[in-house]
């Protein structure tokens, strides 16, 4: 209330970004032994955005990309998503969030093998108890093709057939930011790109947020910016990548 | 072989920890029980303690279920322990280890477990027995505590022969990994089509062959048929569990789904955790199938119990289930002065006389007579039958109907009674009638019976409303001081005798078969700890997508519930199904079904469900989902 001035900037520029880190730092172990897999990172990420996060293995990208979805507590700093500040809440409320405002695409698909590939889709919601919303459902469904394997369990379908269930799973409740771990990681070239056609659709056509981490300069290529990440810090940032300019960033870092 | 096993176990000595457990408790009861005998033996040759050998026989059988509960625990452990490791196992196989390493590998884990437990197990036996001797000194003097070398003996081996023994399937199973089916983890529990339609073959023939051998326990009767019954029932039994992995699925499925229904918005965890339950078809039918064999045998004991409890009229006296009975003591009649003053004390309600004789009728052959009022006599008795009882005419003659089916007489038919043709005035319920044949007026009777003579051989009184039976008896007593050739059976205080000691049997079998239950228990704990460990990827995701840690809780919770639901349900059915057959075969038994044991039992089974998720759920909940995620 003292400095409205403040706040009113603050809020503004929530709405800007889906979801930033401030000062990010993690810290594994303790004395000798201490790793500092985050180093005072500061890194925003604007709605309706392809993002890929980039950087050699050991460059802390997967632990950003756990803290800025809730999955891991920072040692300092905070994480803003959708203009909550993460840092304050317990285990409850950040499970709540990710249920409903954070969408995930991991490398290794993980669709519940007991579950077929509609009630994988349906997870979310089913945790919350909600109903899906008849159009949104038939839209995200379309898109990804899932149409005729609504009916099949994750053991009946292709690698690419899971993912593409995966990325319904993580847009079904229409969420503030989608993060996908390595999401190629897993498939052939030719489904790799299909899955990678689909994040970028998610965003152009449907207005989605993507963050993806990824070390694929080829995967990399189809968001509209890389961040490049070295040693638990920021080192750079290409807009509007191509393949090239991405082995060009990569070689930066490695000299 | 043996520093890598040794050093695996080492490396998750959780793992094994609740297996171990289960040895020393089935171990240890037996153990226990041995000593326990051994030492009252030897009390008894000392200081002519009460001989208590006769009880070591029933114990011992009692324990046998606990080992055998335990047997089908310890095979689930070591069986979702191989499927686990089949990865771990290949790899060896790859690197060399011949089939023959990797099966003495699994066993000797066995033997490691089969015994630290046994010797726990004899150590909690020698513990428990000692304990119990303390208290049975009190009343009767010191017990010496004996451990003899052949207790020692017979534990270890029996302890070590039920781990290990349990254990050569799964290491069988084992053999069969080969060094390159490493890349993906096999469902444990699916068996070959082949193999399954044998088990189903073989299940469904043993349950054919036992439900014949029920049906055979039955008309044979009392004496052998009970024994036949016992057979049969254990053959039948031997089928259900065959059957197992096709019967409980299903049951866990419908389980779920009402359990879901009634969930409200909880109901994605119950689906959820009914679709993990059926997921190993062949585990979770071990897992619940060691909780049914408790359950089998609590409710069928109880069941035989209660229904001799309900029978107690037939066992005691199958004509006379008043509270008093006068009869004389040498053969004759009572006198009549004698029944007068008993039936005008004020602590004497409702009374009767009854004559009998054994007549040779035309109709019906020879059966039993009863002369008797058979409207004060259905009031005592409590008779019920087709009619009204009042208006049986003075001449007519009540039937059992029974007696009257097999002769396909009615109501107007005749029979001939004393040489006199009587028309059939009522037909008596034969269950409520607890004897088979004829019953006449006393007027009538004393007319035609040349056995009148001497007066009723048997006057049956209740006590008076609002008089206690002690004092309606002491009064009784007192009044029969005049005539000593008169005897005077209590009921009341024989039914209560008899009622006490069901309660203390069934109090004490209840107690013993409980360990079979507790070990069932930590079965499921077992198997869902390590199904947590197998799952932890899973469970990961979930709580990434939402799952919060009471979800979590709540999905394992309902598992564990669910598995022991069906568990207690299929004891349920089956132990009444052979209590059922066990009653038939002995004449004259009243079947009645212990709805509040049945109830108890199901909410006892839920409860330790939930008791035995705990600890696995906890941990599941525990799980950062990145740590999970990160699980290869």
């Amino acid at each position: 209330m003292t400095i409205p001035t403040d706040r009113h900037t603050k809020a503004a520029s929530a709405v800007a970004d889906a979801v930033r880190a401030e000062a990010l730092t993690k810290i594994y172990g303790t004395g000798d032994t201490a790793v500092r897999a985050l180093d005072h990172v500061d890194v925003s990420f604007r709605a309706g955005r392809f993002t890929a996060i980039m950087g050699p293995s050991g460059s802390g990208k997967s632990t950003l990309m756990h803290c800025l979805a809730g999955l891991d507590a920072a040692t300092s700093g905070r994480v803003v998503l959708g203009g909550t500040d993460l840092s304050g809440l317990d285990d409850t409320a950040l499970t709540l969030l990710r249920r409903d405002r954070v969408g995930f695409v991991f490398q290794a698909f993980n669709l519940l093998p007991t579950l077929d590939a509609k009630a994988n889709v349906l997870l979310p919601l089913r945790l919350a108890g909600r109903q899906p919303e008849p159009e949104w459902f038939d839209t995200v469904v379309d898109v990804l093709g899932l149409r005729d394997r609504l009916g099949h369990r994750p053991s009946e379908l292709s690698g690419g057939q899971q993912q593409r269930a995966a990325i319904a799973r993580a847009l079904i409740t229409r969420p503030d930011v989608v993060f996908a771990d390595e999401p190629t990681g897993n498939l052939d070239s030719r489904s790799g790109i299909d899955v990678l056609d689909l994040l970028r659709t998610s965003v152009r056509d449907l207005g989605h947020t993507v963050v993806m981490v990824t070390h694929d300069p080829a995967a990399a290529a189809y968001a509209d910016r890389v961040v490049l990440l070295a040693d638990g810090r920021v080192a750079g940032e290409i807009d509007e990548p191509t393949v090239d300019t991405v082995i060009d960033g990569l070689r930066e870092l490695g000299g | 072989m043996f520093g890598i096993t040794m050093a695996r176990l080492r490396a998750h000595p959780r793992r094994l920890v609740l297996t171990t457990v289960v040895v020393v408790l089935s171990v240890g009861f037996t153990a226990g029980t041995l000593i326990l005998a051994d030492s009252l033996n030897q009390a008894a040759s000392l200081q002519e303690m009460p001989d208590a050998k006769h009880l070591e026989v029933p114990l011992l059988m009692l324990g046998a279920v606990a080992l055998i509960v335990a047997a089908f625990v310890i095979a689930n452990t070591f069986r979702i322990l191989v499927a686990q490791r089949t990865r771990e196992l290949a790899l060896l196989r790859t690197v060399g280890a011949t089939r023959r390493q990797v099966r003495t590998g699994v066993l000797v884990e066995a033997a490691v477990v089969g015994a630290l437990g046994s010797a726990a197990g004899l150590a909690l036996g020698a513990v428990s027995a000692a304990g119990i001797g303390r208290a049975l000194s009190a009343d009767h003097g010191s017990m010496p505590l004996v451990v003899s070398a052949s207790t020692v003996v017979a534990s270890m081996l029996v302890g070590m022969l039920v781990t290990v023994g349990s254990a050569v399937a799964p290491a069988a199973a084992a053999t069969r990994v080969a060094p390159l089916a490493a890349v993906r983890a096999v469902p444990d529990g699916v068996d070959s089509p082949g193999a399954r339609r044998r088990q189903t073959g073989v299940g469904l023939t043993l349950i054919a062959v036992g439900v014949a051998g029920l049906g055979l326990g039955v008309s044979v009767g009392l004496g052998a048929g009970i024994v036949v019954v016992v057979f049969a029932a254990a053959v039948c039994f031997l089928g259900i569990l065959l059957l197992g992995p096709r019967i409980v699925p299903p049951m866990l499925r419908i389980t779920g789904a009402l359990a879901g229904r009634a969930a409200g918005r909880g109901r994605s965890t119950v689906e959820l955790a009914t679709a993990n339950s059926v997921r190993h078809p062949r585990r979770a039918a071990a897992t619940s199938a060691a909780l049914m064999i408790g359950v089998t045998m609590v409710i069928g004991f109880v069941t035989v119990a209660e229904s001799a409890r309900a029978s107690v009229g037939v066992v005691l006296d199958a004509r006379v289930p008043a509270d008093f009975v006068l009869s004389p003591v040498e053969p004759g009649g009572l006198s009549d002065e004698a029944i007068r003053a008993v039936d005008d004390l004020p602590e004497t309600g409702a009374s009767v006389e009854l004559y009998t004789a054994i007549v040779d009728t035309g109709e019906v052959g020879t059966v039993e007579v009863l002369g008797t009022d058979l409207q004060r006599w259905a009031q005592i008795a409590q008779l019920d039958g087709d009619g009204n009882i009042a208006d049986i005419a003075a001449g007519d003659v009540a039937i059992d109907g029974g007696t009257a089916d097999e002769f396909g007489l009615g109501v107007g038919d005749t029979v001939t009674v004393f040489g006199q043709e009587l028309p059939i005035g009522y037909i008596v319920d034969t269950r409520t009638m607890y004897h088979t044949g004829l019953v006449l007026a006393p007027a009538t009777f004393r007319a035609l019976a040349p056995e009148a003579a001497s007066g009723p051989e048997y006057f049956a009184v209740d006590t008076a409303d609002g008089v206690s039976p002690s004092r309606a008896h002491a009064a009784i007593e007192e009044t029969l001081q005049a005539w000593p050739d008169i005897m005077l059976r209590n009921h009341v205080e024989a039914k209560e005798r008899l009622n006490r000691g069901l309660d203390q049997t069934v109090s004490v079998v209840v107690a013993i078969l409980g360990v079979a239950v507790i070990i069932a228990v930590i079965g499921i704990a077992n198997t869902l700890s390590l199904s947590v460990h197998e799952r932890r990827r899973e469970i990961g995701v979930l709580r990434a997508v939402g799952l919060t840690k009471a979800q979590t809780m709540r999905l394992l919770g309902v598992e564990a519930v669910l598995t022991a639901l069906v568990g207690a349900l299929t004891g349920v059915t089956v132990g009444v199904g052979f209590a059922y057959a066990a009653v038939l075969s002995m004449e004259r038994m009243i079947f009645v079904v212990p709805w509040g044991y049945v109830a108890l039992t199901f909410v006892v089974a839920g409860a330790l469900g939930a008791v035995a998720a705990l600890g696995p759920a906890r941990r599941a909940a525990r799980m950062s989902p990145v740590v999970a995620l990160a699980t290869e």
